[in-house]
């Protein structure tokens, strides 16, 4: 209650010192140093580092390939020869989790890094641009925008034809998220531009003569980064879920891929006899999905630290 | 409503009454913040009492603890990261410190009431005004609502604002500046407090406006002969309704006198530093004297006294011993070791 | 109030028209077979196809076909399966059903959701603050097919505390109670932080410090005056989320064999009947922008703020 008083007494406190740091580093500073003294950022940090490495290099985790049927040992619970038991097909539920990393992650990053491209250049654009150029972006963000993204990603995945290529298949994932997902960025990306516009060194940058990528890259790219990065690893944790659901629905990633959600939908009829199955894919998805969202929390806890 | 309508005389209210005409002492006051880069001492042993029907400015820079003072007397600081290690701060004789929590809730309304510098955010926005102000008398005299509610309109109408009956229901964000400032003066104003206080009242408003609740809010002391201390950084603003000023730097008293003699001639640097900065009329085209530097870490309060870094006069006594507040002259005090060369200056 | 009401309605008309637009332009302006998978998995047959061209008149320019269709949407043609049955028949016997669902998830959330979020509020830092910020974490990390599964097994098939799926086509409320639960969970954790994050930023605004300085109990301070505040947000996502249960119970509805719209959505889905999922779907976006706009008269009401500008 007493922010005055307190806004009244630390106002005055760095002033006699003399500012060495300017407040832009400060904060950056101050956020690492919240986030280093964080057990969630480091527990988040080191399963996302896990994950990135099942993703690129599976077979440093384990021997066993994935899509090997051991038909007589079908439906095989835990035991010291299969950590995590077999499916139905004699799968090795080990070896599929571990190389199931692969398709969410690369789904949630592409996936991310598209909204943020383009959700990021409409939101320069429209912010930068003002007046009916940005009415029509922003309406054009809000119709897509109202779709909500489970539903939206239905219908795209409904209609696209159906195909059997790996990548095809990630990609089709990938666009149905993109094309629902971009408006949060780039609403996010126009009120960073609409925020720092006014401030009289960009009009004094613009008045000297810079040209708008310039500003855009010194000015308002800077300034917007910090909320980006936080939303977007929060997505990104957004995306390997609804990967993942749209696999379980049928009409994500399809097998033989392997993935997460494409076991656990594999798991569902047998569940009640063999829970091993269901468990040991739903829980590697939860700890990715909960990784990114634990990291984009502390992040933006620690960016923003008056709401802990 | 007049005074003599709210006598307090409720059978299950304590009975407040000034002691030698001294509604409000403060004794002795710390006040420290206890944040994680360290203790900042906000308030470093302020004394000072306000008597029946004066008006008392304190003055100082932004940092230099009156609002806190403020917000200690009403009560409203927050604690943690607030801190009162001593002090006491007394209404009429009882020390609100050491007060029961729920006594001195009571306080707060029909005793002591304060109006806040930024009227927009001090009012709830989603109660419409005269709601905010008939809920002084639902909750501290029982009202019923449409009763309190007539005495919304009636206060409301008192604080001048045009048709009230009609804007009675209206919301806080409806109303201009400075009407909102009076739509806050009336609610403080409500119970009858025999002390008001006035945080920065008119720092938001536009000039002319800032005249107009200055005198509203002289009128309203004088008509109901309140305490009213009003904490302000601009000298201009204290000069018509103000009887003393106390002036604070870096959390401690430094100058306290009747407006007059302070006007007249300063006892202290800071102050003479502060009256050199008023523009004025008479001295066209001189140049204004602003003072040098800035008002000190309240982390790190330099030794001796502590605006010696700012101040033209200073000399080694300065920062090694600290001056306490003396009478330097009959009725004016200062916390200066050179008061009276100043004063004489 | 009035020229709100009707400024919301007249920003909401372009919104549906270009979302109705959108899904149109994925279903039918598609290059390839119009007709690619909307009838299970063999291909449809010549019949159904010219009778699909001839409907969505897919033989005629494009803004006609959108006229038509929005034309159809709203007199509440959603379109026919290749069986020949109309969707909308289909949709309005799982309205219910599915509004029942959607009420008592919104029921669960609301009540533990805004509890959980003052109780933590108020005692920032505390234990109970922690605990609550990490369970829901969790619930938001765990996809709703992944605690809708395990909550089936463990709870229903298990523990046997709950019915595990839904055998009559009007389910009782103690049928659906799980299914709520699990439906209402995740927004558990979303109104619980939300109310949580309103509480402490309102507690420590001006007009908070206002109203103890005008000798208000602490409880009516921050019960009154806090809360009022710090609900109108809650409240708010407490109406989309409303709307969004009302469309994305797909999965849950699935799971427990719930005969609701989603359930119908789902069970289309796993049998490649295009046709049903695209009119279920479109209808579920139409009610989910109604509600809505709904919910930000709602807002209007609850903010004067906003409804006075």
């Amino acid at each position: 209650m007493s922010d005055a008083a307190i806004a009244e007494t630390t106002s005055a406190a760095p002033t006699h010192e003399g500012g060495d740091t300017g407040p832009a580093r400060s904060l950056a500073s101050d956020a690492w140093r919240t986030m280093r003294r964080s057990p969630f950022f480091w527990i988040s940090s080191a399963l996302i580092a896990v994950f990135l490495l099942m993703a690129i290099w599976p077979s440093l985790f384990t021997s066993t390939d994935p899509t090997q049927a051991v038909l007589s040992d079908a439906r095989v619970r835990p035991n010291s020869e299969a950590w995590f038991g077999r499916d139905i097909q004699g799968y090795d539920i080990y070896s599929r989790c571990i190389y199931g990393a692969r398709a969410s992650i690369l789904v949630g990053l592409l996936s991310t890094v598209l909204t943020t491209l383009v959700g990021g250049t409409v939101g320069v654009f429209a912010g930068y641009a003002g007046g009916w150029t940005d009415t029509l972006l922003s309406r054009l963000g809000d119709i897509f925008f109202a779709i909500p993204l489970l539903l939206g990603a239905v219908i795209v995945l409904v209609t696209l034809p159906a195909t059997d290529n790996y990548f095809l298949i990630v990609l089709k994932v990938v666009l149905a998220l993109v094309v629902l997902g971009w408006p949060s960025m780039a609403r996010l990306m126009r009120s960073s531009v609409i925020q720092v516009k006014p401030n009289d060194y960009v009009q004094a940058a613009r008045a000297l003569g810079a040209s708008p990528w310039r500003v855009i890259r010194s000015h308002i790219v800077p300034n917007a980064l910090a909320p980006m990065i936080v939303v977007a690893t929060i997505n990104l944790g957004a995306y390997i879920s609804a990967e993942a659901t749209l696999s379980y629905l049928g009409i994500g990633l399809q097998p033989p891929t392997v993935s997460w959600g494409v076991d656990i939908s594999a798991a569902v009829v047998g569940m009640r006899t063999t829970p091993h199955m269901l468990f040991f894919p739903s829980l590697f998805l939860s700890l990715a999905v909960l990784a990114f969202i634990m990291l984009g929390d502390v992040v933006r806890d620690a960016l923003d630290p008056k709401n802990r | 409503m007049t005074v003599q309508d709210t006598t307090r005389t409720d059978d299950a209210r304590v009975r407040y009454e000034p002691q030698d005409g001294v509604l409000l002492e403060v004794e002795d006051l710390f006040v420290e913040f206890h944040t994680a880069d360290g203790i900042a001492t906000a308030i470093n042993g302020v004394s000072f009492e306000l008597h029946q029907g004066e008006s008392l400015a304190i003055l100082g820079e932004s940092g230099s603890g009156k609002s806190v003072t403020a917000q200690a007397i009403m009560g409203i600081l927050d604690m943690p990261p607030a801190v009162i290690p001593s002090g006491h701060i007394r209404y009429c004789g009882q020390d609100l410190l050491t007060m029961p929590e729920e006594q001195r809730r009571k306080t707060r309304g029909p005793e002591v009431s304060m109006i806040f510098q930024d009227a927009l955010s001090s009012l709830n926005p989603v109660f419409p005004v005269g709601w905010q102000i008939a809920e002084m008398f639902r909750v501290h005299r029982g009202m019923n609502k449409s009763d309190a509610l007539q005495q919304a309109v009636r206060l409301m109408e008192r604080v001048q604002i045009p048709a009230a009956r009609e804007r009675v229901k209206a919301y806080p964000h409806q109303f201009s500046g400075g009407m909102r400032q009076r739509i806050m003066i009336a609610m403080a104003i409500a119970l009858d407090p025999a002390v008001l206080i006035a945080d920065e009242p008119t720092t938001a408003l536009d000039v002319t406006v800032q005249a107009q609740i200055m005198s509203l809010l002289e009128e309203l002391q004088e008509e109901r002969q309140m305490g009213l201390i009003l904490i302000t950084h601009d000298l201009g603003v204290v000069a018509d309704v103000a009887d003393r000023i106390a002036v604070m730097y870096a959390g401690r008293l430094v100058e306290k006198a009747d407006v007059d003699a302070l006007y007249a001639s300063p006892a202290h640097p800071y102050t003479r530093g502060l009256l050199e900065s008023i523009p004025r009329l008479d001295q066209k085209g001189q140049t204004l004297a602003a003072i040098g530097g800035l008002p000190p870490n309240l982390m790190r309060i330099p030794p001796g006294c502590a605006f010696n870094p700012r101040c033209r006069m200073a000399q080694d006594v300065c920062r090694t011993d600290r001056p306490e507040l003396r009478e330097v002259a009959p009725g004016r005090l200062s916390a200066c070791h050179f008061a009276e060369e100043v004063i004489d200056a | 109030m009035g020229t709100y009401i009707i400024r919301r309605i007249l920003q909401m008309i372009p919104v549906i028209l270009g979302a109705t637009f959108l899904i149109f332009a994925m279903v039918f302006a598609l290059p390839g077979d119009p007709v690619a998978g909307k009838c299970g998995e063999r291909p449809c047959s010549p019949a159904y196809r010219a009778a699909y061209i001839q409907k969505y008149n897919l033989d005629k320019p494009l803004p006609v076909q959108y006229g038509k269709y929005v034309l159809n949407l709203a007199k509440g043609d959603l379109g026919t399966t290749s069986n020949n049955i109309p969707v909308a028949d289909q949709l309005k016997l799982r309205v219910p059903v599915t509004g029942k669902l959607a009420l008592m998830a919104v029921l669960i959330e609301t009540g533990i959701g805004i509890l959980a979020g003052v109780l933590t509020g108020i005692r920032r830092g505390g234990f109970l603050d922690n605990l609550v910020l990490v369970s829901t974490l969790v619930l938001i990390s765990i996809p709703i097919f992944v605690i809708g599964n395990l909550a089936q097994l463990y709870l229903g098939t298990r523990l046997g505390w709950f019915p595990v799926t839904v055998t009559s086509s009007n389910p009782s409320v103690y049928q659906l109670l799980l299914p709520a639960i699990v439906l209402g969970s995740l927004s558990v954790a979303y109104v619980s932080r939300l109310m949580r994050t309103n509480l402490v930023e309102n507690l420590r605004s001006d007009y908070v410090r206002t109203a103890i300085s005008k000798g208000l109990t602490k409880r009516r301070a921050y019960g009154l005056h806090a809360l009022r505040n710090s609900l109108i947000p809650v409240v708010t996502f407490i109406g989309f989320d409303f709307g969004a249960l009302l469309g994305g119970a797909v999965v849950t509805e699935g799971i427990f064999n719930i005969p609701g719209i989603g359930g119908y959505v789902f069970r289309a889905i796993r049998v490649r009947d295009g046709a049903s999922v695209v009119g279920a779907v479109t209808f579920l976006v139409i009610v989910y922008l109604v509600v809505n706009l709904l919910v930000d008269l709602l807002y209007g009401l609850l903010d004067p703020r906003i409804s006075h500008e």
